[in-house]
């Protein structure tokens, strides 16, 4: 099904994955196979049925508004693979405006 | 618990984790911290997806070589509050997706019972440690069956607590409204124990819940209704078969009552997990950026860099899993198939509640067969298919265990219990009754010995 | 020639001053060295989980009734995915299929002068991202801010011109920071932030045409000015049969211009889907009543009241509602002279505010009460006008009333009656000279006369009242 060929890049762009063609392909025969297993999911009658999103009737439980040192900080900031004076450094990677470079993203 | 002692774990990781890979990370014997408590010199592994602070959380995958946790999740303060030792870190499927340790970055993990053959997946590591005596009792996690069937592989107790009963914090990701950490162990005594610990509400997770009483209390068959599943009695192979027809006779002659439960709905639930597993993992794993850990590819733009990253250093399964969860949440499939998806898992739940206004557990097959041969894996499709049998637990959140129940071709064959929300005090007495009454790990052992161990 | 109308919508995203933050328990001190106030759930370290400030719950309740919104009993938080250096987990928690407010209206008087209500399309939580700060070929992430909790305002495109919008703008403003107190409001550092959606249509439309977005206008000073601009940019395209392009601007106020930021590539998919780690928020209408009781008086309701009970013009309305501190002094010092609230409030408005900063309006040297009894004072004819400026100085500087300093001060003596006319009696006597001029036509020798009456009265005389006598004493002499 070539409808699915081209989504599936879109897929990959989504998921801010790469892939050379081979594996495109590779990966097209696998959901092709995927969708047609999933179809059985239009076999069970839903209608009046609430989609499961949380178990019923648990309480939301809320944290009160004061602050508590995690403890973590320098080891979380040890984790940092490139770092100067506490801030975490990444090759510029931020390019606003246009360019081969540019950057699709929010802001 | 009784504890084979610090001295005899090391000595039996250093007699067989180089063969079977189980554990990634071992601490050395000098720098373990052991202290007082009820769990007292009880040496854990833990699954390299669960948080230690200072020791490796590497999930499995490149993508995090090098990547030191920075706190504890909140199961492990409890536990080391308690006495217990962490000995170290388990090798498992890359981010918890697999069944058999086979797509693990840094190696397969080999089944201590035939080398040949996988220990399951994704929790092997800790499953193979275990049944290997190479720690007390182990942690894993379980979004699909992750714990119960290496167990079941193994020849060992396996259980997925009631989703909300052990603490998530600390747990990496995979798909949040199905992961429950779980625990490995050669004896439900000691499970429980663990339990008794571990469990209960964390201010540090919005969906932990209170623990259910997890105190000894008796078993009576003869008080019991045991529901089994007439759709998978249908399709039971030869391996498990004799096994599972030795417990209902087991049961039946102990007075249990034993009723014939229908579920339609049971081959749908691959469906419902691949949909809204690989949706929620697709969104837990995008905070694997190229930006900031190891794995940092070249890219002129962040987009680029990020892309080139995780294309490079996520396996082969990985993806296949975040591209099903990206595609079923976009706009265009999002109602056909995530909505959808939803609805039919809480059809599933209405099913598994209705049973259990009819028994108190559920005695089903744990897995289709024994180990497969690692050269023999199912292919990609055929190997999602394998979890049939565990996946309504976690689309319920329903707790369940992993008991082993007799061998076959010398190899463990396990069998498993489930019971309604919050009943897991219920379902280590039931379990600790088989092992009295029916089957328990020391027989495994006989039945399967082999000359490695 | 098609005429066209402005279409506007305001994405106002506003920073609420929580202790801590939306989903754990690290402070928001947005002073705190780099990365210092940071744990493993706002910098999405594998395994941590977000837990929600009941404060913040709160506050986002006392905001939605502020704006006249339905508080949803029941609201969901979900997960908006995309990639960004600054997003943490590369998704925002957020509210998109229930929100926690809907169908708000805040009043903007349009430029007929008719007051119209914008409807307020939803309000809701979510949480901020960390701080990006490029320098030359890095850039450099601090995790401070990720996690602090925001609520978004979004309107429906009902405003139809930059002075509209700068309204509206102002008026959330003010209910944020000055009303409800939820927000710092400095500007600078980020508390409010606003994006305008802009596009235009032909008068008499109903259609909605392509939209630009102007994005961090973070300024009441430049909102009007980037919209306006925008209007007439797009007005400028569409006229001469172009079209305007679905695209994110940003304004320049060096070169008073919007620019192209990026071209928007279709729609994003955030693929958004229920938040798992939290389900959802269930309130009670208890819980919203409590919170409805305890909301200061208003904007518009306080307006409404003060220019009832006390005939204050626009400005005075204006200074009052925009500043409650300074009216909450105004309405005590009323309190003791209920009737002269006019002078009273023109007082505040003219000298109180030359010397206390209305911005920082704390602790005021002067008691409330005191100002009633000087504008009691000016009222009664007791005190000249320049006698008041003067007994205010003291005021000030001795902290006493004005009762006790008139009572002793020979300054602050009253003229006895007849004395101003006397006064200016002997200086038109005393000055033929100018006055033979002042009838030849030298009208501005007036105020020489004034000057030397009130020289002669130590300047207790009333300054009004010497002009007036001069002038008839004056008009007395050409006769």
């Amino acid at each position: 099904m070539t409808e699915r060929s081209d989504d599936i890049r879109a897929v990959y762009e989504l998921a801010a994955l790469t892939a050379d063609e081979a594996e495109l392909a590779a990966m097209s025969g696998h959901f092709e196979k995927m969708f047609k297993h999933l179809e059985d999911l239009s076999r069970v009658p839903v209608d009046g049925v609430d989609p499961y999103f949380a178990l019923p009737l648990r309480e939301l439980p809320l944290m009160p508004d004061r602050p508590e040192r995690s403890g973590a900080e320098a080891a979380i900031r040890g984790t940092f693979v490139q770092s100067a004076e506490e801030f975490l450094v990444v090759q510029r990677v931020v390019n606003r405006g246009g360019g081969a470079c540019a950057d699709g993203e929010e802001g | 618990m009784e504890t084979l002692g610090k001295k005899e774990i090391y000595a039996g990781i250093a007699a067989h984790n180089t063969a079977l890979n189980a554990y990634l990370q071992v601490v050395p014997e000098t720098a373990t911290q052991g202290g007082a408590g009820p769990l007292s010199g009880v040496c854990v592994g833990v699954k390299d997806n669960i948080a230690v602070a200072g020791l490796q959380l590497t999930c499995g995958s490149k993508f995090l070589e090098g990547y030191i946790a920075p706190y504890n999740a909140t199961v492990i303060d409890r536990l080391t509050a308690a006495g217990a030792t962490v000995v170290g870190k388990c090798n498992m499927d890359e981010f918890a997706m697999g069944s058999a340790t086979t797509y693990s970055a840094y190696g397969d993990v080999l089944n201590p019972w035939d080398e040949e053959r996988t220990p399951g997946g994704s929790s092997g590591g800790s499953a193979a440690a275990v049944a290997a005596k190479m720690c007390d009792v182990a942690l894993g996690s379980d979004t699909g069956g992750s714990v119960r069937q290496p167990a079941s592989y193994c020849g060992i107790y396996g259980y997925k607590p009631t989703y909300g009963t052990l603490s998530r914090y600390g747990l990496t990701a995979f798909a949040s409204s199905l992961d429950q950490i779980g625990v490995f162990a050669r004896r439900p005594d000691d499970i429980r124990e663990l339990m008794q610990v571990a469990a209960g509400r964390d201010h540090h997770d919005a969906t932990s819940i209170e623990a259910p009483s997890f105190g000894a209390k008796g078993f009576s068959p003869s008080e019991m209704r045991i529901g089994v599943i007439t759709e998978y009695e249908k399709n039971m192979s030869a391996a498990v078969r004799p096994a599972y027809d030795r417990c209902i006779e087991k049961l039946k002659a102990a007075g249990a009552t034993i009723v014939p439960l229908s579920f339609p709905e049971y081959d749908t639930v691959i469906s419902v997990y691949q949909v809204v597993a690989t949706a929620e993992a697709s969104s837990n794993l995008s905070r694997f950026d190229g930006i900031r850990y190891t794995a940092r590819a070249e890219g002129c733009g962040f987009r680029e860099t990020t892309a080139q990253s995780r294309g490079r250093w996520f396996g082969p399964e990985v993806k296949r899993r975040i591209l099903l969860g990206t595609w079923v949440l976009s706009r265009a499939y999002y109602d056909s198939y995530y909505l959808r998806a939803a609805k039919v898992r809480t059809v599933i739940l209405k099913r598994w509640q209705e049973f259990f206004r009819q028994v108190e557990l559920v005695l089903t097959p744990a897995t289709a067969g024994i180990a497969f041969k690692r050269a023999e894996q199912p292919d990609t499709f055929a190997l999602y298919l394998e979890d049939i049998f565990t996946i309504p637990a976690n689309l319920t959140g329903m707790p369940a265990i992993a008991v082993p129940a007799g061998t076959h071709d010398r190899m463990p064959v396990g069998l498993q219990l489930t019971a309604d929300l919050s009943k897991d005090g219920l379902l280590l007495d039931a379990a600790a009754w088989l092992e009295k009454n029916f089957m328990d790990f020391a027989t495994i052992e006989r039945g399967c010995r082999h000359d490695t161990i | 020639m098609t005429r066209y109308e402005a279409v506007i919508g305001l994405e106002i995203h506003i920073q609420i001053k929580t202790a801590g933050k939306a989903f754990c328990r690290c402070a928001s001190d947005y002073n705190a060295a780099p990365n210092s106030n940071i744990c493993p759930v706002c910098t999405g370290a594998p395994g941590a989980l977000p837990v929600l400030n009941d404060e913040f719950v709160k506050r986002a309740v006392a905001f939605c009734l502020a704006l006249g919104a339905r508080v949803n009993l029941t609201s969901t938080f979900d997960r908006k995915n995309y990639f960004y250096p600054d997003m943490p987990k590369n998704y925002q928690i957020t509210q998109f299929f229930t929100p926690i407010g809907a169908e708000g209206r805040l009043a903007v008087t349009g430029a007929d002068g008719a007051e119209r209500d914008i409807r307020i399309e939803r309000i809701h939580m979510e949480e901020d991202t960390a701080k990006s700060a490029h320098m030359g070929e890095r850039t450099l992430l601090n995790f401070n801010r990720a996690g602090l909790p925001l609520i978004e305002v979004v309107s429906h495109p009902d405003l139809k011109s930059g002075e509209e919008a700068a309204q509206y703008f102002k008026k959330i403003y003010d209910i944020a920071v000055k009303y409800l107190d939820i927000c710092r409001g400095n500007m600078e550092e980020g508390n409010l932030r606003c994006d305008a959606n802009v596009s235009i249509r032909p008068v008499g439309s109903a259609e909605l045409f392509t939209k630009a977005e102007v994005k961090n206008v973070n300024s009441f000073a430049f909102i009007a000015k980037a919209i306006d601009y925008e209007i007439e940019r797009q007005i400028g395209i569409v006229s001469s049969g172009g079209a305007v392009e679905s695209e994110t601007r940003l304004w320049n106020a060096k070169l008073k211009r919007t620019e192209t930021m990026r071209k928007k590539s279709g729609r994003n998919d955030y693929r958004y889907f229920n938040e798992p780690d939290l389900g959802p928020l269930h309130i009670t209408t208890e819980f919203v009543e409590k919170i409805g009781a305890s909301l200061p008086e208003l904007p518009d309701a306080k307006r409404r009241r003060l220019k009832e009970r006390f005939g204050l013009n626009n400005e005075l309305l204006d200074l009052f509602v925009g500043y409650p501190a300074v009216c909450a002094y105004f309405e005590r010092a009323a309190e003791s002279y209920p009737a002269g609230g006019r002078t009273v409030a023109s007082w505040i408005a003219g000298e109180l505010l030359r010397v206390e900063d209305k911005e920082n309006f704390g602790k005021v040297a002067t008691p409330p009460e005191h100002i009633a009894a000087l504008a009691a004072l000016i009222d009664g004819k007791k005190v000249t006008g320049p006698q008041a400026k003067e007994l205010f100085g003291v005021m000030r500087e001795t902290g006493k009333d004005p009762g006790e300093i008139t009572g002793s001060d020979p300054r602050f003596q009253q003229m006895a009656g007849g004395e101003t006319a006397a006064i200016v009696a002997a200086v038109v006597r005393d000055n033929p000279d100018a006055v033979a001029k002042y009838l030849g036509g030298k009208d501005n020798l007036l105020g020489f006369f004034v000057g030397q009456a009130m020289k002669r009265s130590q300047g207790k005389a009333d300054p009004a009242e010497v002009t007036a006598l001069i002038k008839k004493e004056l008009t007395n002499r050409q006769k």
